[in-house]
């Protein structure tokens, strides 16, 4: 089987400035995320996962050295050809879901679709099936507030799934369900894996270590590639 | 077409906001659509006595600007005007003040505007004659008195009512639906009762309606007749209303006023709409990072807002446009008649198209501001 690198990062760094204090958020790394793979990234709050995943999505730009995402670097992109790459490569499911409130589901998955400026029709089609795939069907007309916190992260999953990114970037996924739901959710992400989605998993659950592919343990901004069998699940 | 749905999606999500957004802009268009109309009121009555006129140009003294102001003319000016080439008719008209008593005992001043019968080139015109007709001027004593005055003048101006104009007695013969005047309620008669009830002398008019011929413009006559006599000048009769209404305006501070309410209006719509649509925008700081994030383009956000605010101003427009219209039909019954001509009407549109969505740029400069990244915290 071939490896294909999806998303890399190369002496990355990030900084950030608050007054005249630098805050070092990521020191220097470097990792090779691949098609196909279900990637863990572990660690506490604060100690720098989600500004990796904030520079594999392409929302922020690296202080020092390259991030590529499907070979291309982002350093050279301006602020539109990052919102069109976002758009393309990545899909998102963010903590809080953060689904479009005003929105109904079908609406919401629909959204990258017609950012993409696909038609009315077009867009309903694909969003069907994409929450078709996450079993929400039956409630695709359903806002966001009537909806539970399963239901909502399914739709966002749907969502970030619709417009076939090469790569999805989880923050926190289950951190607010139950864990029937934490359960599903990650049933899913493995066989979109399996089907050979990349998908990167921010995250300080311990549950879903079982599911991972390969996990990096981020701790005070150092990020080390770490072994499944160092972790004892219970 | 995406954006347009997104957009009312949003306008209906947050109901609160978007009534305070919609309400602020019927404020807004209601206050300015008022104001313009009661301009417009005042304005119609500053020309009053021109607009009721038959003439295509007004010779009057050469220092007056103001019609309602028109200083006096030797009556030998007449045959001076009726001498000039290309003048077809030519009507001397008096213009006088009178203290009107009525049977009530009430007073009020009145503005006599006298011309010949039986044609009264000064007016009134046929079509504003409630009751009687410009015949009934001919009788004695006899002048006329407008619907919408009755209030003023002692509670009614039915045709036989009697009265006392300078002391000298008078009778109302003919009733006039809606020709008011400026500064007085308006009186139409003879050029003699004119001079009779105003104590002026048979030497003296105030001003000359002139027609032209057919083989003349206006304009060749005008130039004519200022070109040839002095002490007089001769104004088309849109000009001498233009010239009117600008003199008053800037003479009463009507303009001043009328022009501050106005702006106040803009700008607390301005204010009123521009906050609440920022505190919408808060409200859904979320929503709109969110859509960064998965892609969206500044570009993206800015139509999603300016929609918003498109459509705000469409249905806050229309729901103020009938309340003005309820408003002019209701003040209409009071004699207050005022029309928005269609060029008033789209220019109040444009002007709050404009100010809702100039003051979405609070909103807009906010979200802005807003990082992809903040998704993440």
């Amino acid at each position: 089987m071939t490896i294909t690198p999806i998303a890399e990062t190369k002496n990355a760094s990030k900084t950030y400035k608050s007054g005249d204090t630098v805050i070092l958020a990521l020191k220097t790394t470097s990792i090779t995320i691949n098609k196909g793979e279900l990637v863990l990234l572990l660690g506490p709050s604060g100690s720098g996962k989600t500004t990796l995943l904030s520079l594999l999505g392409c929302v922020i730009y690296a202080s020092e050295g390259e991030v590529f995402l499907s070979n291309q670097s982002i350093n050279e992109l301006t602020d539109k050809e990052l919102c069109d790459m976002r758009l393309r490569e990545i899909g998102f499911v963010f903590q809080n879901y953060n689904l479009v409130s005003p929105l109904s589901a079908l609406e919401n998955v629909m959204l990258p679709l017609q950012l993409r400026g696909k038609g009315r029709g077009e867009s309903r089609e694909q969003a069907i099936e994409a929450l078709t795939l996450v079993g929400m069907e039956d409630r695709m007309r359903n806002t966001p507030r009537k909806l539970s916190g399963g239901q909502q992260q399914r739709v966002a999953i749907a969502r970030a799934l619709v417009n076939n990114p090469s790569l999805i970037l989880c923050d926190e996924p289950t951190a607010s369900l139950d864990p029937k739901s934490v359960v599903y959710i990650m049933d899913r992400f493995r066989k979109l894996a399996y089907d050979g989605r990349t998908i990167v998993i921010v995250t300080h659950d311990m549950r879903l270590v079982p599911y991972a592919d390969r996990i990096y343990e981020v701790d005070n901004g150092n990020v080390k590639k770490t072994d499944k069998s160092n972790f004892q699940i219970n | 077409m995406f954006i347009l749905s997104t957009a009312i999606r949003f306008i209906r999500f947050d109901k609160a906001k978007s009534i305070g957004v919609t309400i602020g802009i019927i404020i807004s268009t209601f206050l300015i659509g008022q104001q313009l109309g009661i301009l417009n009121f005042l304005t119609g009555l500053m020309v009053t006595t021109a607009k009721n006129s038959n003439a295509q140009i007004w010779v009057i003294d050469e220092s007056s600007t103001d019609i309602n102001q028109l200083g006096r003319l030797d009556i030998r000016k007449l045959n001076e005007v009726r001498s000039i080439v290309g003048v077809k008719e030519a009507h001397p008209i008096v213009l006088a003040g009178g203290s009107a008593t009525y049977p009530s005992g009430s007073t009020a001043s009145l503005l006599l505007i006298g011309s010949e019968g039986p044609n009264f080139p000064a007016g009134p015109k046929m079509e504003n004659i409630k009751q009687g007709n410009q015949a009934d001027l001919q009788q004695d004593l006899a002048i006329s008195s407008d619907f919408f005055d009755s209030e003023t003048l002692g509670g009614t101006t039915e045709p036989g009512t009697p009265l006392e104009i300078n002391g000298k007695q008078a009778k109302i013969t003919v009733q006039t639906n809606g020709v008011r005047g400026f500064g007085a309620p308006i009186a139409y008669t003879t050029i003699e009762r004119a001079r009779f009830y105003g104590n002026i002398p048979s030497t003296s008019i105030n001003g000359i309606l002139v027609n032209v011929t057919n083989d003349f413009t206006v304009k060749q006559v005008v130039d004519n007749i200022n070109g040839t006599l002095s002490g007089v000048r001769a104004w088309p009769v849109e000009d001498l209303k233009e010239s009117t209404i600008s003199t008053v305006l800037s003479s009463s501070g009507i303009a001043v006023s009328t022009g501050s309410l106005i702006v106040f209006a803009l700008i607390s719509g301005f204010f009123i709409i521009g906050l609440t649509l920022y505190s919408s925008a808060l409200d859904r700081l979320r929503d709109y990072g969110t859509l960064k994030a998965i892609g969206a383009k500044n570009s993206h956000i800015r139509k999603l807002i300016l929609t918003q605010a498109f459509l705000f101003a469409v249905v806050g427009f229309v729901i103020a446009f009938i309340l003005l219209e309820l408003f002019r039909k209701g003040v209409a019954n009071t004699g207050l008649i005022f029309t928005l001509s269609p060029l008033t009407v789209l220019g109040m549109f444009a002007v709050i198209i404009a100010i809702s969505m100039g003051s979405s740029a609070f909103a807009l400069k906010r979200i802005k501001g807003v990082e992809p990244a903040s998704v993440f915290r």
